[in-house]
């Protein structure tokens, strides 16, 4: 018995020996594999780039979230069935939104008031979609199949002329509601 | 020969009710003053209008025109004036309103100049086709798909077999019972010309067990071109993949079309539809329509399209009120309609008014399995129920949602009482609009992408200025640079010569 | 072969290594959220843990008992552990990319799992040779792998009940792996 294992033993703690003499390799390409798992994280995100998440955009989020600067629960856009997506992708828990604006789920667009408008092209520049067509001087509008409901454009405006206003729900986008059973569930 | 028959799995046995509104013949519900046309009655895009306010049309005139390959038009049911055309509550679950087109009648009911197509045995199929599409022929079984598409694809591809289907699977409906029992010569003429359109290499009509009557006027008008075939009675048997399973035994694969089995399936109306449209170029107009239920006379009533529900009820002595649930189809898969002036549009198969009851509650679910036992798609509901309840589109698309018939089959058996089918209805619009929403998110993601790439060349063309500006200086500087020596230089000069000249002088 | 086998299933239900001597639940936790990730977990201990009982088995015999270093037993096989799982991740980043691809995140969790470090003492203490703690290894991953995967299925169906919120959390994960470890109790008579 002793003889056979000897005839194992030998051979592996020679292995052993010879691979610790190299050097030790702790690099398993993480930065591939983070960036790869930014550009995942930033494709489930709904890239309106309105920075109510507290970031410049959605790319610094996904780069925020996935190096755990930021939690997945602050995108009030993406709403629920973004920090669902998120958490299956990273394998965490589900969370309630976490932002003091409200969940939108790409359900509002703006609105130029073009009797009050001024040309001033401050809001052309603060879209980040460029939604907004116009020049200096001359009137502005908002291209509503283009706009995100980001908000960005409201703020800078001098005038105050931008509203915002709910999408029309038309009968090809209508969605059924989900039953509610009325016995109460403690989740 | 007798074919053999298979069975799909699941399914129900129901009470039928059938007897309500089949016992006798139908009747033309009495010209309505209005008729209201929506511009959607089918699954593609929506015909365009091509009259306007106004203008006097004749019975059968084409009012919309077909807007792409999945569209039919649309026509006039009866002769009046044109009123409106706008957004008027249609049968949709949304209870939203839609585009239509409002005529007046004008009590004449005058005839459009319409044409037959003759001869059509020696017809190319493909001109079949358009007759078939300009008379705004659609599946009007309930599918509402239009029909010449389905044509086409038996053109380009090999069809084995074509199955026309009479089996009025859902309880209260007797609608196309009535149809084949009525105009029985019309189905099989239909059928003739639908087998002609697709080169189908085998025909088969299917009708239920329970419809003697039907089986018997059918039988006198075939040859043995067409086979005509019972089905046995269970819920749901009259589904397009049921049927082919009950028949020919081959599955529809999943997310497939009939046509990938080498089958293309009609309903017996299409049919009649389709005789109707090549012999006299009659379009569709009027249906037949079941009204039962609570009515004091459940009957079956030839109905011409835009004609409302509240006068289809009335016209069997009936007045709907709070009391009563009006639905737009069966009992398992139809539509509750909350607004009575709805129009009756080309899939509409049958008016039930129910009792009003409340629904029981809803209970957890116990996971007894009483839901998979009944499916007809072989799916599991009762993951299916979990995954949309918990919102899980991944799990939901893994486990088939989409197949789901929403036959309403696991609804029915659920002891918990959990309106199962419209879980499913929620989780598929939900996938739907996920995909709406990520297309949308794309689209802005693009957008974003060019606006920075647009800034970027706006940055360098103003570097390259600056830096043509910064080089332009230097030269300039450069320039004056050697200017200032060459005259530096040349004042040199003229000094030294003039010392020089003075030193002469001095000599 | 007959006791070779006998080995497997005591290892495997009788004596598994989770749900009856209670190692290794962190990572049945961290990796059931997925039915991925648990295959993928089962499968990264399928490969290291009979390499690592035979090896450590050896060793004992050949170097640890002959110099009466029995009391180092316990230091020097978590370090060797941590060397054979580093050592055979290399050999299947050369030979079997794919397997390495799928089971290189799982190392971490391997590094510092009770479970290795549990199987190879308890294979120790059962004594047996070299060829039975194969079959001793090959067992505890299969019975680990098979309680992953259960406890995987049975994750997804409490998370969507309606669990009572006193217990929500790891007190209901908890009282399921207790109540499936009873039901493994059945297997006792087995081997």
């Amino acid at each position: 018995m002793e003889q056979g294992a000897f005839i194992i033993v030998i051979p592996m703690i020679a292995c052993l020996l010879a691979w610790l003499m190299m050097p030790f390799d702790f690099r398993t390409n993480t930065t591939l594999r983070k960036r790869a798992l930014v550009e995942r994280l930033n494709a489930l995100l709904p890239q309106t780039q309105c920075g109510k998440c507290s970031y410049d955009g959605c790319q610094p989020y996904a780069e925020a979230i996935a190096s755990g600067k930021a939690d997945i629960n602050n995108c009030p856009p993406g709403g629920d069935e973004t920090i669902r997506n998120i958490s299956t992708l990273l394998g965490r828990d589900m969370k309630k939104l976490e932002s003091e604006h409200e969940q939108q789920l790409q359900q509002h667009v703006v609105l130029i008031d073009e009797q009050i408008c001024i040309g001033c092209v401050k809001c052309i520049n603060a879209c980040p979609v460029d939604a907004i067509i116009g020049a200096a001087k001359q009137m502005h509008t908002v291209i509503s199949k283009a706009c995100t409901g980001c908000e960005l454009c409201i703020a800078p405006c001098p005038v105050d002329c931008i509203s915002l206003v709910p999408v029309n729900v038309e009968i090809k986008k209508w969605v059924w509601t989900k039953p509610q059973p009325e016995f109460e569930v403690s989740t | 020969m007798t074919r053999e028959l298979h069975s799909f799995p699941g399914g129900l046995q129901m009470p039928t009710f059938k007897t309500l509104s089949d016992q006798e013949m139908s009747i033309l519900h009495p010209l309505p003053e209005r008729l209201i046309l929506p511009l959607q009655q089918h699954i593609g895009i929506p015909s365009q209008p091509c009259v306007s306010i106004g203008d006097k049309v004749l019975k059968g005139q084409t009012i919309a025109r077909a807007f792409g390959y999945v569209s039919v038009p649309m026509h006039a049911s009866t002769s009046g004036k044109i009123i409106d055309i706008g957004d008027y509550p249609v049968p949709h679950p949304s209870e939203l309103k839609a585009p239509c087109i409002v005529i007046e009648s004008d009590g004449e009911d005058k005839l459009f100049d319409i044409r037959p197509t003759n001869e059509y045995a020696s017809v190319d199929p493909k001109e079949l086709q358009d007759v078939i599409r300009e008379c705004g022929i659609i599946g009007l079984g309930g599918a509402g798909f239009p029909a010449h598409v389905k044509l086409n694809e038996g053109v380009e591809n090999a069809v084995d077999t074509l199955i026309i289907n009479g089996v009025e699977c859902e309880p209260y409906i007797t609608c196309d019972d009535r149809l084949i029992q009525e105009k029985a010569s019309y189905v099989v003429a239909g059928t003739r010309m639908i087998r002609h359109a697709v080169q189908a290499k085998h025909c088969v009509i299917a009708v239920e067990e329970d419809m003697p009557a039907a089986y018997a006027e059918l039988e006198k008008l075939i040859d043995d071109d067409i086979e005509l075939v019972k089905v046995p009675t269970r819920y749901p048997a009259g589904g397009e993949k049921q049927l082919i399973q009950v028949l020919t035994g081959k599955e529809v694969p999943s997310g497939g079309l009939p046509i990938h089995a080498g089958i293309v399936m009609h309903n017996v109306a299409t049919a009649a539809a389709v005789f109707r449209a090549v012999t006299r170029g009659e379009p569709v107009i009027s249906r037949y329509v079941t009204v039962t239920g609570l009515v004091e006379k459940s009957r079956n009533l030839q109905v011409l399209l835009g004609t409302t529900v509240k006068d289809c009820i009335k016209a069997c002595n009936f007045e709907a009120d709070e009391n009563c649930r009006v639905i737009l189809g069966g009992p398992m898969m139809g539509m509750h309609v909350t607004n009575p002036d709805v129009p009756v549009i080309k899939t509409t198969n049958c008016i039930l008014v129910q009792e009003n009851i409340p629904r029981l509650p809803e209970m957890p679910c116990i996971r007894c399995g009483n839901c998979v036992d009944v499916c007809p798609v072989n799916l599991l509901p009762q993951q299916l129920y979990w995954f949309a309840k918990t919102d899980n589109t991944e799990a939901s698309q893994r486990h088939h949602i989409f197949d789901c018939i929403e036959c309403g089959c696991c609804s029915y058996v659920c002891p918990s009482n959990i309106p199962l089918v419209q879980y499913y209805r929620y989780g598929k619009s939900q996938i739907a609009a996920e995909e709406r929403r990520r297309d949308g998110a794309d689209h802005a993601s693009a957008r974003f992408a060019a606006r920075n790439e647009r800034l970027q060349k706006d940055e360098r063309e103003k570097q390259s200025v600056k830096e043509e500006k910064r080089i332009a200086n230097q030269k300039e500087d450069k320039q004056s640079y050697i200017n200032a020596a060459v005259e530096r230089s040349k004042a040199k000069r003229a000094l030294n010569k003039k010392t020089l000249e003075d030193t002469n002088k001095d000599d | 072969m007959t006791e070779l086998f006998l080995v497997f299933i005591a290892a495997c239900l009788a004596n598994n290594l989770v749900l009856d001597y209670l190692l290794g639940t962190s990572a049945v936790f961290a990796v059931s959220r997925k039915i991925e990730t648990a295959i993928g977990l089962s499968i990264a201990m399928l490969v290291i843990l009979p390499v690592t009982s035979m090896f450590t088995y050896a060793i004992n015999l050949c170097i640890l008992t002959p110099f009466d270093l029995e009391f180092l037993r316990l230091l020097f096989f978590v370090i060797l552990v941590s060397l054979i799982v580093l050592l055979i991740e290399k050999i299947l980043k050369k030979y079997w990319p794919i397997l390495h691809e799928k089971t290189a995140v799982f190392i971490p969790i391997l590094l510092v799992n009770t479970s290795l470090v549990g199987a190879v003492l308890i294979n120790i203490q059962q004594n047996q040779g070299l060829i039975t703690s194969l079959f001793f290894g090959i067992g505890s991953a299969s019975g680990f792998g098979l309680v992953v995967v259960i406890f995987t299925a049975l994750r997804d169906r409490i998370i969507v009940s309606d669990i009572p919120v006193a217990f929500q959390g790891a007190s209901i994960m908890l009282i399921t792996l207790g109540i499936l470890s009873m039901a493994f109790m059945g297997f006792t008579g087995l081997a």
